[in-house]
């Protein structure tokens, strides 16, 4: 398929002209679209009237974009999950995206420079050799739906093969699959889609995979020897949601086994509250901005605790009554949500961090070759902190 | 971009009587009166036509009874301005003395208009007065705000409501602002009509129910209109049947909770304090301590009894 039909025009700053990935993707384009302009120049005028979605910015970075996932503020528990931000923004168009009101930016923007991305990434990860990474290309962007995101996994997936002490996380809501699946990964690299209930999908995930044919690449990636995860995050809250989400995961594991699973997220609708009135404006006809929520303690929108907490616990009673269940943990949830549910909460951010690598070290055999100690990562620090 | 408009117009001090205005000519009458003082130190403008004079500003003034004879200076412009550019004098001068009310920036607009002037003109000349980002699509919601009902003008007016406020309130329907006149009819606060309006919008949206059947649910009217209750009685009703409309498992949540609360005897020095989003299982203890009696009253409170009911209230969370 071709995954570069979204865009209405393509800039291309004449230092990008270099890398011969520009090249490949412009192959794929037609040149009609395509304008080559000079690094500096701001093209923000010219298509102030187009969707960012709809335009392509062909560049190099100029900082760095290997960086700590940003999660939320101390309130709440995050993973110290590590990002890539080579991509930076999405054609599909989810009605609770934060992308579409975060990023501030007139065009959807590919770095090209990948082998300086690939030198930063690695410059970085040797300052910790002895933590196990998690790093992800699809926090800005999906990792698999335009064609420059899937060439830069193509390349990620043979840099982490050789790099033992991280794991590459590509994540989406896309099927493109095809050019992934006979790649040497050396199992340093997991597909991961996001889910929700086909009829979740159908009202709040426009231009997306549908469920089914979700399940049905993640069935095919586990038989190219990948690992998978998932994330059923957001979780939407809908009237007949113990039904949905029950035959969700229900359906999850009739195209997946768990022992293939590498981790499942659980997350609920969340957003700073003002991209509420921006949701509704976008999106008329959508009544996720109506429910029940409350500010957090992180000052974003979410569902109230007696409304979310059913919620998960039925998931995660669904996520775990199968042998040998995959590693489950919370995105951006407080303690108290984890012991409500779990029982148990992990002590910090960097505690999660470790019973991550703890958990894939004891699940999959070779994958991580010391066994993990916990003062790595509780000494460790984020990819974007400079050397002292 | 050649707007037509000549933004300077010769403008001419004069002395006028005030059988020389035509009073019955209220074409630029378009701004609420700056203040209830009559006051001199205002600045009459007027226009020329034909043989008398139109009043651009100080209607007020002209208006308060002054003799026929009556002299007063004023400026004046010719018969030619354009009457574009003697709005956007007018504008000019008005907003230096305070913050035009939406509905005032409304009629510039579709004054503007009815002359033909082109949004991009009003976007250029006016928005930046009015401290608007230029964004045309501004103009007709601006527009909409004269087609609200006059009684929600008049609070919103009153109640020096934000655009934001003005704007939420086109999303209800002539009749529904009706409606909401009952509520307007008790003067409430502009936080809490904001509230309910929002949370009366929002629930109609998400469980997919006219604003009728809604406010017939909720016994709108019967309580508003109550009249053995006070006004804030009956506004207090009415907020909270919508709340927990809106809200239905926070609502529940908090009532097991302050009935957990109600079963702890505080001291009257005492006070305990939670966060009603819940997101934390956190009670503050609060005393206030002045004198011996005071600390002997706190360390009686902790007695077993009390410490079991602390955590019964807890467990609610």
């Amino acid at each position: 398929m071709n995954r570069n039909h979204q865009f209405q025009r393509i800039y291309i700053t004449e230092s990008s002209l270099l890398d011969s990935v520009t090249k490949e993707i412009l192959s794929k384009t037609p040149r009609r679209i395509q304008r080559i302009i000079p690094d500096d120049y701001n093209f923000a005028a010219e298509v102030q009237d187009l969707d960012p979605k709809t335009v392509l910015l062909l560049t190099r970075s100029k900082g760095d974009i290997v960086k700590g996932c940003p999660g939320t503020d101390e309130s709440y528990l995050c993973c110290n999950y590590q990002v890539v931000n080579q991509t930076q923004n999405c054609p599909l168009h989810c009605t609770y995206c934060i992308l579409q009101f975060y990023l501030n930016q007139p065009a959807t923007v590919l770095y090209t420079n990948y082998d300086e991305i690939f030198l930063e990434l690695k410059r970085k990860i040797a300052r910790q050799p002895k933590r196990f990474f998690r790093i992800g290309t699809g926090e800005l962007g999906d990792s698999l739906a335009i064609e420059g995101s899937v060439l830069f996994a193509k390349q990620a997936i043979r840099v982490f093969a050789e790099t033992p002490n991280m794991l590459l996380e590509l994540k989406s809501k896309t099927t493109n699959i095809q050019d992934l699946l006979h790649l040497e990964h050396n199992g340093h690299t997991v597909l991961a889609w996001s889910l929700n209930p086909q009829e979740i999908i159908h009202q709040n995930e426009l231009k997306t995979a549908q469920l089914i044919p979700r399940l049905e690449a993640a069935q095919k990636m586990a038989e190219a020897g990948y690992l998978l995860a998932f994330h059923v995050d957001p979780i939407l809250f809908h009237r007949d949601w113990e039904r949905l989400y029950s035959e969700l995961i229900d359906e999850l594991y009739l195209h997946v086994d768990p022992r293939q699973i590498a981790w499942i997220s659980m997350g609920s609708l969340r957003f700073p509250p003002s991209m509420k009135e921006k949701i509704i404006e976008r999106y008329p006809n959508t009544i996720i901005p109506y429910a029940e929520m409350v500010r957090g303690m992180d000052g974003k929108l979410r569902y109230a605790r007696p409304l979310r907490l059913p919620m998960y616990r039925l998931i995660y009673q669904k996520l775990t009554a199968v042998p040998s269940p995959p590693f489950i943990y919370f995105c951006m949830e407080s303690s108290l949500i984890w012991k409500e549910v779990f029982g148990k909460a992990p002590e910090s951010n960097a505690h999660l961090d470790f019973m991550f690598a703890e958990s894939l070290y004891r699940r999959f055999p070779g994958l991580i070759s010391e066994k993990p100690q916990r003062s790595h990562y509780d000494e460790g620090f984020s990819l974007d902190t400079l050397p002292e | 971009m050649n707007t037509g408009v000549n933004l300077k117009p010769v403008a001419k001090p004069v002395v006028l009587t005030v059988d020389q205005i035509d009073k019955s000519d209220h074409h630029y009458n378009l701004f609420l009166p700056d203040s209830e003082e009559y006051c001199f130190t205002d600045i009459i403008i007027v226009q020329k036509t034909g043989r008398r004079y139109r009043i651009i500003d100080g209607f007020k003034i002209i208006n308060a009874g002054l003799p026929v004879h009556h002299q007063f200076p004023a400026i004046c412009f010719p018969e030619s301005a354009s009457s574009f550019s003697i709005l956007s004098k007018l504008v000019e001068t008005k907003v230096k003395k305070r913050p035009l009310f939406p509905i005032e920036i409304a009629s510039v607009f579709q004054m503007a208009r009815q002359d033909g002037v082109s949004d991009i003109e009003l976007m250029t000349l006016l928005f930046p007065l009015f401290g608007l980002k230029s964004n045309a699509g501004l103009i007709d919601r601006y527009l909409q705000f004269l087609l609200l009902t006059s009684s929600i003008i008049k609070y919103m007016i009153e109640k020096n409501a934000p655009v934001k406020t003005w704007l939420f309130i086109l999303k209800f329907t002539q009749n529904e602002q009706l409606d909401l006149g009952d509520l307007i009819r008790l003067r409430p606060t502009l936080s809490i009509f904001e509230e309910i309006v929002s949370n009366l919008y929002e629930i109609q949206k998400r469980e997919n129910l006219s604003q009728t059947d809604l406010l017939s649910q909720l016994q709108w009217k019967t309580i508003l209109t109550d009249e053995n209750l006070e006004s804030k009685e009956r506004i207090g009703q009415v907020r909270n049947a919508i709340s927990r409309r809106r809200f239905p498992l926070l609502s529940t949540h908090k009532d097991n909770v302050e009935a957990a609360l109600r079963q702890i005897t505080l001291p009257e020095n005492a006070g305990i304090h939670y966060n009603d989003s819940f997101e934390k299982k956190e009670l503050r203890l609060n005393w206030c301590l002045h004198t011996k009696a005071d600390i002997k009253k706190m360390s009686d409170f902790y007695t077993d009894d009390t410490i079991r009911k602390i955590q019964q209230l807890l467990d609610t969370f």
